[in-house]
């Protein structure tokens, strides 16, 4: 008898590309979940939005996905790719020393 | 007088005969499929390709396609160009404003190149460490981003393709029944600058695959949510029949809305 195996599922974090409202730069991180089959072929993907950083003049926040806020060091944990940006958003110049 | 007769006989005889060729003539060209053979690679920067169109066992147009690499080197090095000019730019108005704007480019470049984290890889029912990157992740290259685009302005009113729409889809169906596609193999890899964007045409490609009835044929769409990427290949072997190809394009001219739409079309 053939043995049946069942799909694989990858999972990874992603940032959205931003979003701009009003005076706002909104980045969503999402979740990417990939159905694969033994062969590795892909069957089918899923994207789950997890929090969202909002970038304001002078003021970074984050907020889950459920609406509640959560500490921006739990979206940096998440998504360590954004903290580029809030340093942006907070003026820190990073100077490359060789 | 006679010989009048005679000679108008004669004219209107080879006339008919000649009519009537053309008609068997058009009818074999009608009902006597074309025979299409397409072939397609792209790896990377790499495209290859070959076509054939064949007819009666004729071979009418054969060619191969190759991208050049020194024309894959220009274009990425004008690519390259364009998106420093952009960075320039926008750093530039971000000093303006004091407000730190991030472009779509700049955002895309950490983000997309790598997965922020994996968080798990699941063989049914088994976890498993997640500490390997997808192998979609692995390949990619984050270097060719681009920017936000302008839309073009259409050549139409948009009210008048949503009109020609449904008649669009039945000429679609008639033009699809003159195809009988004798071997089908396509496997896409693709990613857009946005996970988001390549997850939503994802959709749109499996949709579009359902509906034509595609979905038996040897047809793999693999998102990469890795960044900007088109990696694939498609083989087709297609036999057209151009009988119901006319069909459709007889029915589709004389459907009101879509003559509107071309009209449009070729004012503007």
């Amino acid at each position: 008898m053939p043995e049946i195996k069942l799909p694989a599922i990858e999972t990874e974090i992603r940032v959205a590309k931003e979003m701009t409202a009003g005076n706002k730069i909104i980045y969503t991180v999402i979740k990417v979940s990939i159905l694969k089959d033994e062969e590795g072929y892909i069957m089918g993907s899923w994207i789950t939005p997890l929090a969202m950083l909002i970038i304001e003049p002078g003021r970074q926040y984050a907020l889950s996905i459920t609406g509640e806020k959560m500490p921006l060091e739990m979206i940096l944990e998440l998504a360590p790719s954004l903290k580029s940006v809030v340093d942006k958003a907070r003026g820190i110049h990073k100077i490359k020393v060789t | 007088m006679l010989a009048w007769v005679e000679v108008s006989s004669i004219i209107l005889t080879t006339l008919s005969a000649l009519a009537a060729l053309f008609f068997v003539l058009l009818i074999i060209f009608l009902i006597i499929p074309f025979h299409f053979d397409l072939e397609f690679k792209k790896q990377g920067p790499m495209l290859r390709g070959r076509y054939e169109v064949s007819w009666l066992g004729f071979t009418l147009k054969k060619d191969a396609i190759e991208s050049s690499p020194s024309e894959d080197a220009i274009t990425s090095i004008l690519r390259e160009t364009q998106g420093e000019a952009k960075r320039e730019q926008s750093d530039e108005y971000g000093r303006k404003d004091e407000f730190p704007a991030k472009t779509a480019q700049d955002a895309a470049e950490p983000e997309n190149a790598e997965p922020e984290k994996i968080i798990e890889k699941m063989d049914g029912q088994k976890k498993e460490d997640a500490g390997q990157k997808t192998k979609d992740a692995q390949e990619d290259d984050a270097g060719d981003k681009t920017g936000k685009k302008t839309a073009p302005a259409l050549p139409f009113n948009p009210r008048t393709l949503l009109d020609a729409f449904p008649a669009m889809v039945r000429v679609c169906k008639d033009l699809l029944k003159s195809l009988n596609f004798q071997r089908l193999s396509c496997r896409l890899c693709f990613g857009l600058d946005d996970p988001v964007d390549t997850a939503v045409m994802s959709g749109y490609l499996w949709a579009i695959v359902s509906a034509l009835g595609l979905f038996r044929a040897n047809i793999f769409i693999s998102p990469s949510f890795a960044g900007m990427m088109l990696e694939g290949d498609f083989v087709a072997d297609v036999r057209a029949r151009m009988l119901w190809a006319m069909v459709a394009l007889i029915n589709a001219l004389r459907e009101k809305e879509i003559r509107t739409l071309l009209r449009e079309v070729v004012r503007s």
